[in-house]
């Protein structure tokens, strides 16, 4: 018997013996599918059911290494001639064809069903996929050492803490681990590698099971999650772009160093009221390619601080582009103590430009050119991550010949005022029988420059929750997130509006604060 | 594959330890081919974890175990292929039936004999159909000796195969055991305080004390030897284990290829 006709013997017995589990696994996803998920929900139970949805597939996994257990001394396999790598390969194939895979076949369904190109749908698989492979993997290593489901459980719960004790220091970290993309899937990848080979000394007999291998395990996911969303939160906005062009581009937006120093030296156990060094923080944002006159729309300039113990502050600047210690103490009631507050997220820059630059902006046609190609359909998606100072979040990168366009998106914001929206808006919907995600319009609103005019762009949304589908991911139900905006037919095509529409997609009179925002870099003509 | 003047199983030097606690400690042992070598000793001396150790299931630490021939550490699946494990509570995949097993295992063993396999069935009386998780602790273990005789293996480890079984069951593994060594080419290492069946079975025995082989030789001769020491004229095999239980270590050890 060759190798591949004993994995394929193995396969089908391991598969023979599991089928209850994995039948089990398929009925629940089909019926994650289609059932439907109220949108009143709060956006929290959409997260917990995902999480707890994802928990039961590491055990599902875990428990069908478990049925042939190799850390068992009295397990039937144990005298049997079949090597370790054709029982690890039989039963990588059967966890990830069989539960991973069909999860991926179902979500494909499922974005099909709302309209999502198919030439978009790996990327929009690839993430929540990745991180679903790693927590399984990291399910089948820690199992392959383990001798009943129990321990595997309390492993998972240490898991599950250290990784909590991550998240806390994450914030310290992330600035170190701000690594270029490629060291970031080189890192994931030296996971999985550590993760098969746990797995393989576990078939193979070696090490002993118990608190080492969960202490490893846990160590390879923490690496994991702080590899993969740590960077994430500094690269996302770091890695903008700053195309010349006309079209605001934040560059970069920190602390002063000699500012920093001032608010250490203040942060000593008793600051004192007469304190010299109570001046204002003052937060450097370089904007880059501005037309002369442009000016900030500072009401809608959002800053998320992340301070020394993990807590963010999102908050908006109201003086220009300073931020008074005081008003920060004031919204969070306690003073700095040791590190200085990070400023993680990038902003969000709604811009109103004077009516001269419009003007300008309309005789070029960049604008109205930009505003048609995005309208017509003509951007997809580039790239999706998630932000992790705003846990519910993601960002999009839309790219078109000659267009770059990134899109912000907060679900801790979208998911309530999607809610709001769909009591506001008269022509919200929800779709019927497709519950989980939602789908409908969503008007957002092009103002002219004086605020006093307003051109609707209506988006058709949908949006499959990967936080309560098929492919439960940590990164939120706003994943499979696709806009659809009017055809650009019926909008006019040469209005010098759209020049400054293009600079501020959603009214916020309609919606809140800006929940949406997008940058636009114009290319050179 | 084998030489054939290898024995069936050749320990040298092998230790094993649980932490601190040596459970095998520099163990040599040597079971001819076609000898049922029975290895006795009272509990906690180490039987089941050499067994485990000669199965693969627990590394070789330190020292050489050869298999029909082979390193133990680097056994090719063709060797593998004719190595049997039986032992007492060894899981069974208890969802399945004896036909289902059946088409499991037989790929996997280029020496299935499928005439022996079911003359080894209806000798056993195991029911067919019926799931094994549903079968008597009897049963079972007649499945698993099913299991390992049908393989045709050359050699064959058993570890406490007749605990906890009654009579009956006892007679008809000990019946498929006689038949399959009456057809020649196997070897079997038999773990077990079972004194009636060694005596039945068994033609070397060993003693196995303190983590190493005290004693080793063929039955007859171990007889013969405590009998001159005794001076008794017969040696019930419960006379000769407990005098060579209690007595010190042969000198070079009496076992002997």
């Amino acid at each position: 018997m060759s190798g591949l006709a004993m994995l394929w013997h193995q396969l089908r017995y391991d598969a023979r013996r599991a089928r209850s589990l994995v039948l089990a696994t398929w009925a629940l996803m089909a019926l994650s599918a289609w059932n439907a998920w109220p949108t009143t929900m709060q956006p929290i139970w959409p997260a917990v059911v995902g999480n707890v949805y994802a928990a039961a597939l590491v055990m599902v996994t875990a428990l069908i290494v478990l049925a042939a257990a190799p850390a068992r001394p009295d397990a039937f396999h144990g005298g049997k001639p079949v090597p370790p790598g054709v029982r690890v390969g039989s039963t990588l194939l059967l966890a990830f064809g069989g539960l991973l895979g069909a999860a991926a076949v179902l979500t494909v369904v499922q974005l099909a069903a709302y309209d999502v190109p198919l030439r978009d749908v790996p990327v929009q698989l690839a993430e929540p996929v990745g991180i679903m492979a790693a927590w399984m993997l990291a399910g089948v290593a820690l199992a392959s050492h383990a001798r009943a489901i129990a321990t595997v459980m309390g492993q998972g719960v240490a898991l599950v803490v250290g990784l909590l004790l991550v998240n806390l220091a994450l914030p310290a970290w992330a600035e170190v681990l701000a690594l270029p993309r490629g060291w970031w899937l080189l890192l994931q990848a030296l996971l999985a590698a550590l993760l098969l080979l746990t797995t393989w000394r576990g078939y193979q007999r070696r090490w002993a099971p118990g608190v080492g291998t969960g202490v490893a395990g846990m160590a390879a996911l923490a690496l994991f999650y702080v590899a993969t969303h740590g960077p994430a939160t500094v690269d996302s906005w770091r890695t903008l772009p700053t195309v010349p062009g006309v079209g605001l581009v934040i560059d970069a937006v920190q602390v002063d160093l000699a500012q920093r120093v001032a608010i250490s030296a203040f942060s000593e156990d008793a600051p004192k009221e007469d304190d010299e060094v109570r001046a204002p923080l003052v937060l450097q944002l370089r904007v880059t390619g501005a037309p002369a006159g442009a000016q900030l729309w500072s009401d809608s300039l959002q800053l998320s601080l992340t301070w020394a113990d993990g807590r963010t502050t999102v908050m908006s600047l109201t003086d220009e582009h300073e931020l008074y210690r005081s008003a920060v103490e004031a919204a969070e009631g306690r003073a700095w103590r040791g590190t200085p507050p990070r400023v993680r997220l990038a902003v969000r820059v709604p811009v109103m430009l004077p009516d001269s630059v419009l003007e300008r902006l309309a005789a070029a046609g960049p604008g109205a050119r930009l505003m048609r190609m995005a309208l017509s359909g003509r951007v997809k998606v580039l790239r999706q991550r998630p932000l992790v100072t705003m846990p519910y979040s993601g960002a999009a990168t839309w790219r078109a010949p000659g267009l770059r366009l990134v899109t912000t998106m907060a679900r801790d914001s979208l998911g309530p005022r999607l809610d709001l929206a769909s009591r506001e808006l008269p022509d919200w919907r929800e779709r019927e029988g497709l519950g989980r995600g939602f789908d409908g319009q969503v008007n957002s609103y092009a103002l002219n420059a004086a605020g006093t005019e307003a051109v609707r762009l209506r988006q058709d949304m949908a949006a499959v929750g990967s936080g309560l589908g098929i492919l439960p991911g940590a990164e939120g139900q706003l994943r499979h997130f696709w806009l659809r905006p009017d055809r650009a037919s019926q909008l006019p095509a040469d209005d010098p509006w759209f020049a400054g529409a293009q600079l501020l997609l959603l009214g916020k009179e309609r919606m809140g604060t800006a929940m949406v925002s997008a940058t636009f870099a114009v290319p050179p003509e | 594959m084998t030489s054939p003047t290898a024995p069936a199983l050749e320990v040298r030097g092998l230790t094993v330890r649980f932490w601190r606690t040596r459970v095998l400690d520099q163990l040599s042992l040597t079971v001819p081919n076609g000898a049922l070598y029975a290895l006795l000793g009272p509990n906690g001396t180490g039987k089941t974890t050499l067994l485990r150790t000669l199965a693969g299931i627990s590394p070789v630490a330190q020292g050489v175990v050869s298999l029909l021939g082979h390193d133990r550490v680097r056994l090719p699946l063709a060797v593998q292929q004719r190595v049997g494990y039986v032992a007492e509570g060894q899981q069974l995949p208890e969802d399945l039936t004896v036909r289902h097993l059946e088409r499991y295992l037989a790929p996997l063993y280029p020496a299935w004999d499928a005439a022996r396999s079911a003359q080894l069935l209806e000798r056993f009386g195991v029911p067919l159909t019926r799931r094994l998780g549903a079968l008597s602790r009897g049963q079972r273990m007649l499945v698993a000796l099913w299991a390992a005789l049908a393989a045709r293996p050359a050699l064959l480890l058993m570890d406490e195969p007749f605990t906890g079984i009654d009579v009956a069951v006892k007679d008809r593994l000990v019946e498929g055991l006689l038949e399959v060594m009456a057809d020649g080419g196997v070897s079997v290492l038999l773990c077990t305080h079972d004194l009636a069946e060694v005596e039945m079975l068994a033609d070397w025995m060993g003693i196995l004390r303190d983590g190493r082989v005290v004693h080793s030789a063929p039955l007859e001769q171990l007889r013969a030897q405590v009998a001159q020491e005794t001076g008794q004229v017969a040696v019930t095999l419960k006379a000769l284990y407990l005098a060579l239980a209690a007595a010190p270590a042969a000198a070079g050890q009496s076992e002997a290829a």
